[in-house]
């Protein structure tokens, strides 16, 4: 029991290593070993899930090993992580599933490169200690750099080399500022140093070190870019785990880092957070309006989506934070239906351009269901999962400053603009199109795919609380701490 | 299909008639309860039915008059409506366009969102940001370029190179300890 | 006569005895090549029984202080004839080839050697020079071993000349020092320049800045590196392998003990240098490498990177720092080793291929040979959890800890850049459509690239990645006292 997020952990990589070890042309066997690994993997971690202690505030299932001299092997999980750690597990198998057929070479290679994924992503947000944390983050790079140069489409090197040297150049920054709290704590525990209290000086730069590596994983403006080439070109898989797991981890580090050691910054930088998250939604909404890729215009909105949720963290507030990290967890679902969805579409007819395609309803009106409830959802509609992450987050941004939120409610009406529009593009209109005439609905593994998404999304469309229950003590914690070392900084800074 | 539209009707021309005291009477405190909040002075309800009674009648006038005018230009004289039509024929257009609502919104917000989309699009990510990022990246390799060429492959060019990085470690730290003369610590 | 004064001498007795012995074996042998495979194996023998020694070598001063044996000199010994050794290693079936398998080789090599060692321990501006001249003199040669090819007689000429010019500023140097304070031993210079209180003195200064240019010639720090890619391409590979391992391992120990050790009171001075050696280094390795298309040049302005890297931790001037460098050398050594045996398997009939894009596609045609050569190109690139993150990571740490903020960001910066041309050469081989299939790897390649692939990937557990770093910090701790 003690040792069970380690197992979560590296079970994948057990996985991979299994696969590795096969026979060069067992590629059904690396299929079907790559599916039961991830399904025992989520097993497991619902077993965390259920002996998760709700009420309390502070890390759980923590293990500590001695490992390379000061640092330590040391993990374990709170009220924030664990949600990340199950949504891992959870779109893990359903991602695996959805490469089953429309990844035709490489097979083995390529479920050995999501299982190493997905071992990083799950230390990512099991790690407390920052070398260990920061070795899980920037490792990801590798098999993630791998998925889209192979497997990926027409432009998969020019994306690929983006996609990694951008966040290398904005991680390498955040490594330096390890150090700098290495020296000056004397550690490199995430509890201790939690409970560090740095000089507001060093918060300053700390603060703007993390956030380079943060805001180019979120991602926010203006080092969007690198994200709608990546998922354009990345195999359907590759884009669901980019969307869905990759970006939250910029979120996860705003929560872990950025707010609770560096109060005092996070307070004074603030409105550059709005800021860029407001320019974020408007902006990016826009673009995603025009654009004629399907992949392209999901991605555009997830970097839309993304705004709220840095709104969110930084009005450090009970609402912002839990709306932030609702709607994480909500687009990690919805985004990766999306991409899912453009993915069966892709497989039948092998485009992603939004002209190709008109009527399709009437060929695939299982398909067409499903791609409303998850349009739906991105558009915030209540009743879907999308709306309460939205919503919490406007209205902490209300109280915070209510330009902010005005601005940011504007995004709201853009986003069922282009979501709509996609839709009514892709789903409505007369099939004219020849090509379109043969299509086949939804198959039962598509089906099997796309069914717990859509029940998830509306189950916590109706019903939050679970979620909202998991998180309630750790994000109370966080924001007690904050106003607590904030206060005596404004009652300074008052005359 | 016509056994249910036949009791909806029923209801649509009758439960006003049955309901008034409910909805707008005497009643209406009892029947609305707490579902419709009113203030403190706010008697609307109750009031509603102290109006003449020939406020209750007219929308039934009225109903009537549209009867008989759609009688008149439907079924008893069909060419009216194309000569109204184009007797009024502004008027005409201005109503057949639903006020012209729908292509006041495409000029006002449609229309420009999707061209500053279409310029956040290419002039913001493409000619700025990713400009900027591939104008780096070619910086690069221009340098490179430069670099590269450094390497002539001459011995008498290396050994140069090594005399310079010798004469500018020197100047260097002989200035920055202050024995040039000039300035320094 | 008390041969207990010999002790800390051991490991270069038996590699001296042994070079001689070997000589003796090939000159009195009939059959050339069987001399050549028989010797070479023996001076591997040699080597690791050198190695065996020097892990356990006594400490002391001997030779009047010359000569120093302790904790760092054992750390950095061990290393350089355990790269010495892999290195010949490789040897053989490329030799075998190109019929140059002789005897002189490994002697050559043992000779080199030999003189690192001397290198490591020196504690004396003469024993300095001594080591230094020895090693070098076997590298002119053996850098123009294939005698008949063109490229390979112009790098051992190249290699020569201008290796005498930086011979002949570091004697300069040397001389000026022994003006200035009287003396040519380390602990003697800093106690002069302690009494005497100098540290701006016009002489120090010039013979300080001529001392550390003839050893930055050695470790190809820029602007004194433009020999390193012209010799690193035209030497025969395994030559080049050795090349970029231990002799650097060595010059970077000069480095460290004649910087820390005789001039502790002229830091200001020297931590100057160093940071300018540093920075230009880093960037130049990382913008250069991006131009090239031959393998072996692209790993010369590699390890010009890597040198640069490695002086941000002697830059830092601390303990942790003199730890940082022994940790980025052995982890560049591992990696260096590793990287030139999959060059070595980039064959196609008896012809070696160094063009970058002939590697298109490997990952179809042999995916082993892809693999380790990806995980020692990602390594290199310094992306976690491999090796080579953990060397930057060591390397930067004291950097922090001195407060040389700018030149770590620089330096991070330069890596950011760097990583490009190595996820080049991974593009190549795993996104590129197939071309014509290398000859498979042969066993000793494929033993040395399997020790370092496991090395950079297992580096993280703590039995190889914490022991290294554990003996580091001991081995650094023994120089310390000089530099507080």
């Amino acid at each position: 029991m003690s040792n069970l997020l380690s197992v979560v952990t590296f079970l994948p990589l057990v996985g991979a290593l299994l696969i590795a070890f096969l026979n060069k042309d067992a590629n059904g066997n690396a299929r079907w070993i790559a599916l039961w690994t991830t399904i025992i993997t989520f097993l497991i971690s619902t077993l965390i899930w259920w002996n998760f202690d709700k009420s309390t505030a502070g890390f759980q299932f923590v293990e500590e090993y001695a490992w390379l001299g000061p640092l330590k092997y040391k993990m374990g999980v709170d009220g924030i992580s664990m949600l990340f750690v199950i949504l891992t597990t959870f779109l893990m198998p359903i991602t695996i599933l959805a490469s089953w057929e429309s990844v035709e070479h490489r097979i083995k290679e390529y479920m050995i490169a999501f299982l190493v994924l997905e071992t990083l992503m799950l230390g990512v947000f099991c790690a407390l200690d920052i070398v260990l944390f920061y070795l899980f983050f920037e490792a990801g790079l590798i098999p993630m750099f791998l998925i889209i140069g192979v497997w990926g489409g027409k432009r998969r090197v020019y994306a690929s080399f983006k996609f990694f040297l951008y966040t290398l150049l904005g991680s390498v920054l955040m490594l330096l500022a390890m150090m700098a709290m290495y020296w000056h704590a004397g550690t490199t525990d995430i509890p201790t140093l939690l409970a560090t209290k740095f000089p507001a000086d060093m918060q300053w730069w700390l603060w703007l070190a993390f956030f380079a590596s943060f805001a180019v994983k979120m991602p926010m403006w203006p080092v969007h870019t690198w994200l709608p080439d990546a998922h354009v070109e990345a195999p359907t898989g590759g884009s669901v785990i980019l969307a869905a797991i990759l970006l939250k981890m910029g979120g996860y580090g705003f929560l872990r880092f950025s707010l609770p050691m560096f109060p005092i910054a996070s307070e004074q930088l603030a409105p550059l957070v709005f800021t860029l998250s407001i320019v974020a939604i408007i902006y990016t909404s826009l673009v995603a309006l025009v654009q004629e890729d399907i992949k392209k215009l999901i991605a555009y909105s997830s970097i839309a989506h993304m705004g709220y949720v840095t709104m969110g963290i930084f009005t450090a507030s009970q609402q912002g934070v839990d709306g932030a990290i609702f709607q994480m967890l909500s687009h990690g679902i919805v985004s990766a239906a999306l991409f899912l969805c453009v993915g069966v579409v892709y497989d039948r007819m092998h485009t992603r351009e939004i002209s190709a395609y008109g009527g399709i309803v009437e060929r695939m009106p299982k398909y067409a269901f499903a791609f409303m409830i998850f349009t739906m959802a991105n558009v915030g509609l209540p009743g879907t999962s999308g709306f309460i992450g939205e919503f919490l987050t406007l209205l902490a941004a209300f109280k915070a400053n209510t330009w902010v939120a005005i601005f940011a409610t504007l995004g709201v009406i853009l986003s069922a603009a282009y979501a709509l529009y996609l839709y009514r593009r892709v789903v409505f209109g007369e099939l004219v199109k020849p090509s379109l005439k043969a299509l086949l609905d939804l198959s039962p593994r598509e089906v099997a795919i796309l069914a717990p998404l859509v029940i998830l999304t509306i189950f916590y469309g109706v019903y939050p609380a679970p979620v909202l229950d998991v998180t309630a003590a750790s994000v109370k914690n966080l924001v007690q701490n904050y106003e607590a070392a904030v206060k005596p900084a404004a009652a300074l800074l008052a005359p | 299909m016509l056994i249910p539209l036949g009791v909806l009707s029923l209801g649509a021309l009758f439960a006003g008639v049955v309901f008034t005291g409910y909805f707008i009477g005497h009643h209406e405190a009892g029947f609305w309860g707490a579902s419709i909040f009113k203030g403190e002075h706010n008697h609307i309800l109750h009031a509603m039915h102290e109006i003449p009674a020939w406020v209750g009648f007219a929308p039934f006038v009225a109903m009537l008059a549209g009867l008989a005018l759609a009688y008149l230009y439907y079924i008893a004289v069909p060419s009216l409506p194309a000569a109204t039509a184009r007797a009024f024929r502004p008027l005409y257009l201005f109503f057949l366009n639903k006020w012209y609502i729908d292509e006041l919104y495409d000029a006002v917000f449609v229309r420009p969102a999707f061209a500053i989309g279409r310029f956040f699009w290419k002039g913001g990510d493409g000619a700025i940001i990713d400009g900027t990022i591939d104008g780096t990246a070619a910086g690069v390799a221009a340098v490179t370029g430069r670099v590269v060429k450094l390497q002539t492959g001459y011995m008498y060019h290396y050994a140069f190179a090594m005399l310079i990085g010798v004469a500018a470690l020197l100047t260097w730290l002989t200035y920055n300890a202050g024995l040039m003369g000039g300035a320094g610590q | 006569m008390d041969f207990s004064l010999f002790a800390p001498v051991v490991p270069e007795l038996i590699l001296a005895l042994g070079a001689l012995a070997l000589l003796m074996v090939g000159a009195f042998s009939r059959d050339g090549v069987v001399a050549g495979r028989v010797t070479a194996w023996l001076a591997i023998a040699v080597l690791l029984t050198a190695a065996v020694y020097a892990a356990s070598s006594a400490s002391g001063l001997v030779f009047e202080g010359a000569f120093v044996s302790d904790g760092l000199t054992r750390f950095l010994k061990v290393l350089v004839l355990i790269a010495a050794a892999l290195t010949l290693l490789l040897t053989f079936d490329d030799f075998g080839r190109a019929r140059v398998m002789l005897f002189e080789y490994p002697v050559l090599v043992l000779l080199a050697t030999l003189g690192m060692m001397m290198m490591i321990s020196a504690n004396d501006l003469i024993a300095l020079y001594l080591g230094l001249e020895l090693q070098s003199l076997a590298l002119y040669v053996i850098a123009a071993f294939k005698r008949d090819d063109v490229k390979s007689s112009e790098a051992g000429l190249k290699y020569f000349v201008l290796g005498a010019l930086s011979s002949g500023m570091l004697l300069y140097g040397a001389s000026m020092l022994y003006g200035v304070t009287g003396s040519t031993g380390y602990g003697a210079i800093a106690t002069a320049m302690k009494t005497a209180g100098m540290t701006a003195n016009i002489g120090l200064i010039v013979g300080l800045v001529f001392v550390l240019v003839g050893l930055a010639f050695k470790i190809s720090a820029v602007p004194f590196h433009m020999w390193t890619p012209d010799v690193y391409e035209g030497a025969p590979t395994p030559v080049t392998a050795f090349f970029a391992g231990a002799p650097k391992v060595a010059a970077m120990a000069l480095l460290l003990r004649f910087t820390q050790g005789a001039l502790p009171d002229a830091s200001v001075q020297w931590q100057q240098i160093i940071i300018f050696l540093s920075i230009a280094s880093m960037v130049l390795g990382a913008f250069a490498a991006i131009g090239q298309t031959n393998i072996k040049r692209l790993m010369a302005f590699s390890s010009i990177g890597h040198v640069g890297f490695a002086l941000v931790g002697l830059a830092a001037n601390n303990a942790e720092g003199t730890a940082g460098v022994l940790i980025y050398l052995s982890i560049y050594v591992a990696m260096t080793l590793g990287t030139f045996a999959c060059i070595l398997s980039m064959r196609r009939g008896d012809k070696n291929i160094e063009d970058i894009s002939e590697l298109a596609g490997l990952a179809k045609t042999d995916l082993r040979l892809a693999a380790i050569l990806a995980l020692l190109m990602f390594s290199l690139a310094g992306i976690p959890p491999l090796a080579g993150f953990w060397a930057k990571w060591y390397a930067f740490l004291p950097a922090i800890k001195a407060g040389l903020y700018p030149l770590a960001i620089i330096g991070v910066v330069a890596s950011v850049i760097g990583a490009f041309y190595y996820l080049r050469i991974i593009k190549v081989m795993f996104f590129d459509e197939a071309a014509a299939p290398f000859e498979p790897v042969e066993a000793k390649a494929l033993v040395v690239m399997a020790l370092s692939a496991v090395f950079v990937l297992l580096f993280v557990l703590p039995f190889i990645g914490g022991a290294l770093t554990d003996a580091a910090t001991a081995a650094a701790a023994s120089l310390a006292p000089a530099v507080r």
